[in-house]
């Protein structure tokens, strides 16, 4: 469970996030609307432990992470996968060797376990030896949310997953993002500009404007293909 | 890959290789002068002779640092196209050897000549010992070189400059010629063997004096007595002037024309007014001279009025000086 | 069709200017050695090769110095990561600042360094002997190799700065999702950050072995006075040339070493860069060096400045010194900031041809940081001292081409390394929508290359600034720079005049950094404006 509680966040003189109270149950998939620029990305970093709120309270699962700018829950424990815009993969690691760095702390034979489970999950399984730049844009994504994935995440946040892909990838990937979703108990909470694309995921929806958030009528789910 | 307009680049090129051009124009008239004496000592001599003749003098100064690897090696790489008039030096092998590569022209003058009037020799620093007399007193004071082999004092107390370089260097050709090969070798190994301090330069030798971290060390006068002046607790000592004893080096000032000079004439009036005997006198009194002939110049040193001078041949040190720095460099360089 | 044959025709005649231009500037002076030493070989018999090489003796003394550097150079990277990574977390503008005070103190000369700690030392002990306490000892290779370490600290810290900065961030948060923030910084951060630091290595470990001032200040002797020895006893350059030959070749493992490395680092750009809110969780031992480190660099500051402030006395001490000197702190900034002006567009372009022909073009550009300072000013005279070019010799524009020579490798290093960051698909993208002209030029070139430039252009400004052996050579008569006053003075110990000159250097640093800055933020505000998100 995901809490905020007048969770306030200024750039500068501009206030991004105005005391902002959310509450996200346990399995809830939420998606966060809005137009560019208005906090979405923030509001993300600031759960994950990335981003420090100026006021407010953040709790995950009951526990306190953020008093104020005050940071109780470093972002390795939160037990939060991010799975950015751009996918951020890191240019000095093989798609495998990227997968493997969460599961740090994991003995061997259960981290190739993880590894071969969630390279097959995520269609993956050819590239494991490839450096990112020698993949494609969908390829990389599907990369991102195959590391994201292999620490077991309670809280999977996801900015924006299709932006900049052909219209197969978007397909492909949204095929993949629904089959996770549906298919586990990870909180969700899904950033994205476009009404449509949010309703496919997601149970509830929020706009953000202005700083403040404010839920919004979820359109008939579409069916998964 | 790369695009500009090249017309413009060029252009604006032309103009400014131009412009630094006539900027390099130098008014005459003008003389170059290269000096390895130190410029606190120089300056003020230059800008006299510029005051007084009108002649705008354009100087080089050396540093200690560079281990007499400046301006004669600047001399000798110019020697296709010089730039320099004139060569003063604080000593006398550099310009030997600029002499030896037929680098200077000879100039008749007044003063002490080599025999082809290719330099003259002109006052003069002693290569002298300094103590410090908060840890030794008078009695026990050094007198000879060999004293830095005496069990008497601890190796470590005691310094010289590095013998590959400077006046160091030319006192080492000396010490080679006066004791021979052999002895000098082993004086300057069994010092470096005690843990006699082999330091930069003459100015740290007298530094470490000052400071009281060694109990006497070996140095030319400027530098020992200009601490002697600064009312430091030292004393100077002439070494080795007992009788049938080898003397004390006095390392002459050198001048000389340079060869193909751009400035001939204004070069030699410059000699002239150099040696002048109240620049020699000036130069006493400034703390550069000590010592002209066997007659001691300043009184502000508290040395004796006269001095033994050690007796040199300076072709023959020349022709030494090479394979003894490469000797030198063999036993002390490790 | 006609346009492109233009385009091709300028762009190879640029190519052809950089190419003669890096010929003369960085590599004339070596070719003239080499020459030189190839007509003196000729023209000699047996004999006059004895003694140059003793080969146990020197051997031993070239180990020697190659632990010293390396021992210089572990530090100061230790020490550049842990104080960087601390400066790294803070306000950007402060940390710049920080950087920018340090590498005001890069130009200050080893013998200053040397003089200040000495200082500082005798007046610790100066207590300690109040309290009763026994003194610290300061001698040998221990006090050799921390003057050293802090004389180039600065150097490293800075590189290592720009290492970090040139990561982008979102790679190190996803990094701290799923491991502590320690782990992010070693696995992710650190190989990310690689090529400025390893330049900063290869710089720090070249500058160490071709130094011998430190070394010899505490009675010790490396490699490197084995060189001035020789050319001190025989005034041959050739033979100082052959002398100086195993630390070329040193130089040229070294270097190759860096490059390999550099290669191996994977090219991905970082699109833009978010200020990190959440300041890592380091380990308690981490934070903890990391303390120490910015507390060694506080002292490298300090002790000098502390220092010469004393020796210095008086303000009225630093006005006679600026009056006395006026002419030349103005030759020293001109030349100094007309090298490093000159010398980026050629370290750009040197940089880019690295990556793509063949080996040997490294090898020439970047083999004078090896050589001597003294061999680089005598290859200099012979290359302008004619007839034909008596003009520039005669005039200052020799110093700013003597700056070239000897430190235009090191702004080609550090364009190289920023190279290596930059994605070609940017510029290949930009170039498809502005073919030509200046456009391509201000609004994706340079700004994309503006760090690094930068850090290149102060760099070279502020070694510039501290060159001694090669300008003393090259100098035209009637001229000076402030570090040869500073070395014309030093024999006096540290006098006042010593002491305010060098108190102004850092100061001429900073300032000309300032303005750098300031032009830099004026010629952005000149573009036309993007829309920025705020997310």
């Amino acid at each position: 469970m995901i809490t905020l509680m007048n969770v306030s966040k200024s750039f500068g003189e501009k206030k991004i996030l105005d005391a902002i109270s959310l509450t996200i149950n346990t399995g809830a998939r939420i998606a966060l609307t809005g137009v560019s620029g208005c906090g979405k990305t923030t509001l993300l970093r600031l759960i994950a432990g990335l981003d420090v709120p100026d006021e407010g309270e953040i709790k995950l699962s009951g526990e306190l992470a953020n008093f104020g700018t005050e940071i109780r829950i470093p972002p390795h424990r939160r037990k939060v996968g991010l799975v950015f815009q751009s996918s951020a993969l890191w240019p000095h690691m093989n798609v495998e060797q990227n997968i493997l760095f969460g599961l740090g702390g994991t003995p061997k034979t259960r981290r190739i376990e993880t590894l071969d489970a969630i390279l097959a999950r995520t269609g993956t399984t050819h590239l494991a030896k490839r450096m990112p730049d020698t993949l494609s844009g969908g390829e990389q994504r599907r990369v991102a949310i195959a590391r994201t994935l292999a620490p077991e995440p309670e809280i999977l946040l996801m900015d924006e997953p299709l932006t900049n892909l052909d219209l197969a990838a978007r397909e492909e990937m949204a095929a993949l993002i629904r089959g996770i979703t549906e298919s586990s108990v990870m909180t969700l909470v899904y950033v994205t500009h476009e009404v449509e694309e949010a309703a496919s995921f997601c149970d509830e929806q929020y706009i953000l404007k202005g700083g403040k958030l404010a839920p919004t009528s979820v359109p008939r789910r579409r069916k998964s293909t | 890959m790369i695009r500009v307009d090249i017309t413009r680049l060029l252009r604006v090129g032309i103009l400014f290789v131009a412009a630094w051009n006539l900027a390099a124009c130098k008014e005459n008239p003008t003389v170059v002068i290269y000096t390895s004496v130190d410029r606190h000592f120089a300056e003020p001599i230059l800008q006299a002779f510029e005051d007084e003749t009108g002649i705008k003098v354009e100087a080089l100064y050396d540093v200690e640092a560079a281990k007499t690897t400046g301006l004669v090696n600047k001399l000798i790489a110019e020697a296709d196209r010089p730039r320099a008039d004139v060569f003063w030096n604080g000593e006398f092998l550099q310009t030997q050897l600029l002499a030896q590569r037929g680098l200077l022209t000879a100039y008749a003058t007044n003063g002490q000549q080599d025999q082809q009037h290719l330099w003259t020799a002109f006052g003069g620093r002693a290569r002298v010992l300094i103590v410090n007399t908060t840890t030794l007193p008078q009695d026990q004071w050094p007198d000879s070189l060999a004293d830095f082999l005496e069990d008497r004092w601890p190796g470590d107390q005691m310094a010289i400059a590095h013998p590959l370089f400077g006046t160091s260097a030319t006192h080492a050709a000396a010490l080679y010629a006066a004791w021979g090969d052999a002895h000098a070798a082993n004086f300057y190994r069994s010092a470096q063997a005690r843990g006699v301090r082999i330091v930069d330069g003459n100015s740290v030798v007298r530094d470490l004096a000052v400071k009281g971290e060694i109990m006497f060390g070996l140095t030319d006068t400027d530098d020992a007595c200009s601490a002697l002046e600064n009312g430091e607790e030292v004393a100077v000592v002439f070494p080795d002037q007992s009788d049938g004893a080898i003397g004390t080096l006095v390392i002459p000032n050198t001048v000389a024309m340079i060869a193909g000079a751009p400035h001939p004439e204004n070069g030699k009036q410059f000699v002239d007014y150099l040696l002048g005997e109240n620049i020699a006198l000036e130069l006493a009194e400034a703390g550069w001279f000590h010592v002209n002939g066997t007659d001691v110049l300043t009184a502000s040193c508290n040395l004796p009025d006269q001095v033994t001078v050690m007796q040199v041949d300076t072709a023959a040190l020349y022709e030494a000086l090479a394979r003894i720095k490469l000797e030198l460099r063999d036993i002390l360089v490790r | 069709m006609l346009g492109n044959t233009h385009i091709s025709w300028s762009t190879n005649l640029a190519r052809l200017i950089f190419v003669v231009l890096i010929l003369i500037v960085a590599i004339g002076p070596l070719i003239s050695l080499v020459i030189d030493t190839a007509s003196w070989a000729w023209r000699s018999s047996a004999t006059d090769f004895d003694n140059i090489a003793s080969w146990s003796r020197q051997f031993y003394l070239l180990l020697k110095s190659a632990g010293f550097a390396i021992a210089v150079t572990i530090a100061d990277v230790l020490i550049a990561v842990f104080a960087a990574s601390r400066f790294w977390t803070w306000n950007t503008r402060v940390s710049w600042t920080v950087a920018a005070l340090l590498f005001s103190m890069i130009a200050i000369p080893p013998y200053i360094h040397i003089l200040a700690w000495r200082f500082a030392i005798d007046w610790l002990n100066a207590q300690l002997g109040t309290v009763g306490l026994p003194e610290l000892v300061f001698s040998g290779w221990g006090a050799a190799w921390w003057v050293q370490t802090m004389a180039l600290a600065p150097v490293s810290t800075g590189l290592a700065l720009l290492g970090l900065y040139s990561v982008d961030s979102r790679l190190f948060d996803v990094g701290r999702l799923v491991r502590p923030d320690i782990d992010a910084f070693r696995l992710i951060v650190l190989p990310l950050a690689a090529p400025p630091l390893l330049a900063a290595s290869g710089f720090v470990f070249l500058f160490t072995i071709v130094d011998y001032s430190v070394p010899s200040a505490f009675l010790l002797n490396t490699y490197a006075l084995e060189i001035f020895a020789e050319f001190s006893a025989n005034h041959s350059t050739a033979r100082a040339f052959l002398t100086s030959s195993p630390l070329l070749v040193l130089t040229l493992i070294v270097l190759a070493l860096t490059l390999k490395f550099l290669r191996q680092v994977p090219v991905r750009p970082h699109l833009r860069k978010r200020s990190r809110q959440c300041t890592p969780f380091w380990p308690r031992w981490f934070a903890r060096l990391q303390g120490l480190a910015v507390a060694i660099l506080v002292i490298q500051i300090v002790v000098p400045i502390f220092s010469l402030g004393v020796l210095t006395n008086n303000w009225t001490a630093i006005e006679d010194a600026i009056l006395s000197a006026s002419d030349e702190i103005m030759a020293t900034a001109r030349t100094a900031a007309l090298a490093s002006v000159i010398g980026i567009p050629i370290a750009f372009f040197a940089a880019s041809r690295m990556g793509r022909v063949r080996t040997y073009w490294w090898f020439l550009v970047l083999l004078p940081i090896g050589l001597p300072a003294p061999l680089v000013g005598i290859g200099i005279i012979s290359l302008w001292n004619n007839d034909w070019t008596y003009a520039v010799y005669d005039s200052e524009l020799i110093l700013v081409l003597t700056y070239l020579a000897r430190f235009l490798a090191v702004a080609t290093l550090v364009m190289y390394a920023q190279l290596r960051r930059t994605d070609s698909l940017l510029l290949d993208a930009a170039r498809i929508v502005r073919p030509s002209g200046t456009a391509y030029w201000t609004q994706i070139y340079i700004p994309l290359m503006m760090r690094s430039g930068l850090v290149a252009m102060i760099l070279t400004f502020v070694l510039a600034l501290g060159e001694l052996p090669a300008s003393l050579l090259t100098l035209p008569p009637g001229s000076s720079t402030i570090t040869i006053r500073v070395y014309n003075y030093m024999h006096y110990g540290a006098s006042e005049m010593v002491a305010s000159l060098c108190l102004l250097i850092p100061l001429l640093t900073i300032a000309y950094s300032t303005i750098l800055f300031l032009l830099a933020y004026g010629w952005r505000q000149l573009l036309p404006k993007l829309p920025r998100r705020v997310e």
